[in-house]
């Protein structure tokens, strides 16, 4: 559904990703991990049209999309929960989903994705009419994922939700998560504290230093294995 | 001091406050929806004045009685359609293309557009150097409130900045084009990220706030009677101290901030011996004590409250 095919991004003339693939299939759960700095954030914005990769395609069911504006690439099906969730902190719960929906014209459509909202997450509903800066991470980042549920995205980004988070709402999130990619949603999530989101992963890439230095592409209990033996060498390395 | 006196001085400083507050509503939406400090609003304001006399002397001319309804009407549609015209052109032409460069930059390209249009009216419009004589958009008998004559024009440019906050009120608070705009103002890759189209978020920005400055214009000749081509010099630092005082980017502190100032102006003027030559000063006045003691306005909260 969403590859990235040797894409290479410069901020200015410094590399931030080299010759990086990734290959999110349709309906599955993709995990992209890495540290900071890695280039996990980079690859989102060059996915979302922010930066524009100096080599490489960007491929959205089959349309290459690395130089169409957001506004196109949003309207395309792909949606965002960026890093540190960025809900509108004067806007409440409500209006925050509304902008979510400012490519939906179907007015009906739209009230319906915000009661699914509200059911995914009675939370929310509770709050309706509360200023989402007064909320608590947690529910911020709730608000943040349901938000990017309102253009009817074929695939969401989720960058980061469990930055920040306590680990009993880190669980709530990814169980959501889960829920959300069974309802038929695509997932490529990002994650820098990877085992939560491997197990929950169908496949998964390590980026370090702006490059793919492990993929699992098959999901089964050896491949995985094998892969967080890299992941764990490379995190313990990290750490010396 | 008898009590009309005091209504008087009341509705004099209220006339004065709400055309203030339509020009910082410009500055502070400009500041925070598009992050910058639109130097050529003054020009709007002018040329919403110099339009009005154009468009008022033409239509009296033409046979349509100076004064009546439909001719005030009629000046104020065409002046709305001027300033958002100004609005557009600012966007298409000045902002947009300074884009990502730095806030210095759109901050001297606006003061320069500023220049070029108020010399332009000043060489090319005729005997333009000279105070030009405004026709008389109403016809009507000064009120009588509890003693005090308030003049007809006082009243009506009350009402029409009253219609004009309220308008804009309901689109920035219950419209879908207000919420992209306060989106884009509290955080403008996030709105970019839902799809929002910041261009035109940016584009009706502009239109709006042009808008209301070319009515303020217009009811700046209404209640002076003259305009000239370098008023809106003024003008713009007079909407700009305004919207200072109000917090930059909140709307509502803009209004605030013009009637505050359009009150200390008058207080001045009328209750300070030989207070009319201080007038100019109170706006720089309260800048100055503003940005020393409350740099985030009177309202001000964090730095992400705009609009």
């Amino acid at each position: 559904m969403l590859k990235l095919v040797n894409v290479s991004t410069f901020y200015g003339s410094v590399p931030v990703l080299r010759n990086v693939n990734i290959h999110v299939p349709k309906g599955s759960i993709t995990c992209l991990l890495g540290a900071n700095g890695a280039g996990k954030t980079t690859t989102i914005n060059t996915i979302l049209g922010f930066v524009r990769p100096s080599a490489g395609e960007v491929f959205f069911k089959d349309n290459f999309i690395a130089h169409a504006s957001t506004e196109d690439i949003i309207r395309m099906g792909i949606a965002v929960s960026p890093e540190g969730r960025r809900v509108f902190p004067k806007m409440t719960v409500e209006e925050n989903l509304l902008v979510g929906a400012a490519t939906d014209k179907d007015k009906a459509r739209v009230k319906r994705n915000i009661e699914r909202a509200y059911t995914m997450f009675p939370r929310l509903g509770e709050r309706r009419n509360q200023n989402a800066g007064t909320m608590s991470g947690g529910e911020q980042q709730m608000l943040a994922v349901s938000r990017a549920l309102m253009s009817n995205p074929e695939i969401i980004l989720l960058d980061e939700p469990s930055l920040g988070l306590a680990p009993l709402v880190v669980n709530y999130i990814f169980d959501t998560i889960k829920a959300i990619n069974e309802g038929g949603t695509t997932i490529l999530l990002i994650e820098q504290n990877g085992f939560k989101a491997l197990q929950l992963a169908d496949r998964a890439y390590l980026l370090q230093k702006g490059e793919i230095v492990a993929e699992c592409t098959e999901n089964t209990p050896e491949a995985k294995e094998k892969f967080k033996e890299i992941y764990m060498a490379n995190h313990t390395k990290k750490d010396e | 001091m008898t009590v009309d006196v005091l209504l008087q001085q009341f509705f004099n400083a209220l006339g004065l406050g709400v055309m203030y507050a339509l020009i910082a509503v410009g500055f502070t939406l400009f500041f925070g929806v598009i992050e910058v400090v639109n130097f050529a609003h003054g020009e709007v304001f002018m040329l919403g004045a110099f339009g009005a006399m154009v468009v008022g002397t033409a239509m009296a001319g033409a046979g349509v009685e100076a004064g009546s309804v439909t001719y005030l009407l009629a000046v104020l549609a065409i002046i709305i359609i001027v300033g958002a015209l100004f609005g557009a052109a600012l966007e298409k032409f000045i902002v947009a293309p300074m884009r990502g460069a730095p806030d210095i930059m759109t901050l001297l390209i606006t003061l320069g557009a500023s220049i070029v249009v108020r010399e332009a009216v000043m060489i090319f419009f005729p005997d333009g150097r000279n105070p030009q004589p405004f026709p008389q958009m109403i016809q009507m008998d000064s009120f009588n409130i509890g003693g005090a004559l308030i003049k007809p024009e006082t009243i009506i440019c009350i009402v029409i900045s009253a219609i004009l906050i309220s308008m804009m009120y309901w689109i920035i608070e219950k419209t879908a084009l207000g919420r992209y705009i306060r989106a884009t103002a509290q955080d403008r890759q996030a709105a970019l990220m839902m799809g929002v189209n910041a261009n035109r978020v940016f584009i009706i920005t502009l239109i709006l706030g042009s808008v209301l400055g070319s009515v303020a214009g217009l009811m700046n000749g209404m209640s002076y009677g003259i305009i000239k081509f370098n008023m809106g010099f003024a003008a713009s630092i007079k909407g700009f101290a305004a919207a200072v005082v109000g917090g930059l980017g909140n709307m509502y502190g803009a209004v605030v901030g013009g009637l505050l100032l359009g009150f200390l102006e008058i207080f001045v003027v009328s209750f300070l011996p030989n207070g009319s030559s201080y007038q100019e000063l109170v706006a720089f006045l309260i800048v100055i004590l503003c940005l020393v003691f409350r740099p985030s306005g009177l309202f001000g909260e964090k730095a992400y409250d705009k609009v």
